[in-house]
């Protein structure tokens, strides 16, 4: 998981949701966006948003290779 | 206070509607630290319920076709609150269920049971949980049925089981 982390997960294996015991190793991205709010196991990452890095401009990756 | 809610109109539909328990998932009263208010409809908890550090719901497994969660209306008219049950059918006289049971008499308990429509119906609340009974028959002979009925009900209520949409810690 890059977006969320699992906390208070002392002596719990898992979350059962919808009909599904789903292991906290289990837990990924999409899911704990589900999950989100819906149990207390898991935290929001604050740095990162979940959204993606800006690209990088086309003259600055021109500089990068220039200068491997 | 009791707040006087209109009565709404009531709507069936056509889809497929099957009967019973697919899963039942136990914790005692004690052991949540937070249960969530419900929702405006007074009927829905869409707030997880937090139990206290190291506890859980734990998975009772129950034959197919045994589970069922129910309530009722008791008590004379200006007196009418609200009975909750679940019932399943556990088989086998063994050492480990028969522990469990044991342990589990004179407890408190909040109950989870999901039922084939995909709902979870939360027995027992903040203040008051659900009693737990057990009825044990080895059976006469090779066909008859050895295992144990069990019994989650509690009196008193002033909601149905509550539909619980968040996840449970388990």
């Amino acid at each position: 998981m890059k977006n969320f982390k699992l906390v208070n997960t002392q002596g719990l294996t898992g979350v059962f949701h919808k009909g599904r015991t789903i292991p906290l190793d289990k837990i990924d991205d999409t899911l704990a966006e589900e999950l989100f709010g819906k149990t207390h196991v898991l935290e929001r990452v604050p740095s990162l948003t979940g959204k993606e890095e800006p690209p990088v401009p086309e003259e600055v990756a021109a500089l990068a290779k220039r200068k491997n | 206070m009791c707040v006087r809610t209109p009565i709404e109109a009531i709507e069936v539909d056509d889809c497929p509607n099957p009967g019973g328990l697919t899963n039942l998932h136990v914790i005692r009263r004690r052991d949540i630290d937070s249960f969530p208010d419900p929702d405006a409809d007074g009927v829905t908890i869409s707030k997880p319920i937090v139990p206290k550090t190291g506890a859980k719901f734990v998975p009772w497994d129950f034959a197919t076709d045994t589970g069922e969660v129910n309530h009722k209306s008791t008590g004379e008219a200006g007196n009418q609150s609200i009975t909750q049950e679940a019932n399943t059918y556990v088989p086998r006289g063994d050492a480990k269920i028969d522990a469990v049971i044991q342990a589990a008499l004179n407890g408190d308990f909040v109950v989870a049971g999901r039922d084939s429509n995909g709902n979870t119906r939360l027995l027992g609340d903040a203040f008051r949980g659900v009693k737990f009974e057990h009825d044990y028959k080895s059976g006469k002979k090779g066909t008859d049925k050895n295992g144990t009925d069990f019994k989650f009900s509690g009196e008193g209520f002033t909601h149905v089981p509550y539909y619980y949409t968040a996840a449970l810690p388990v």
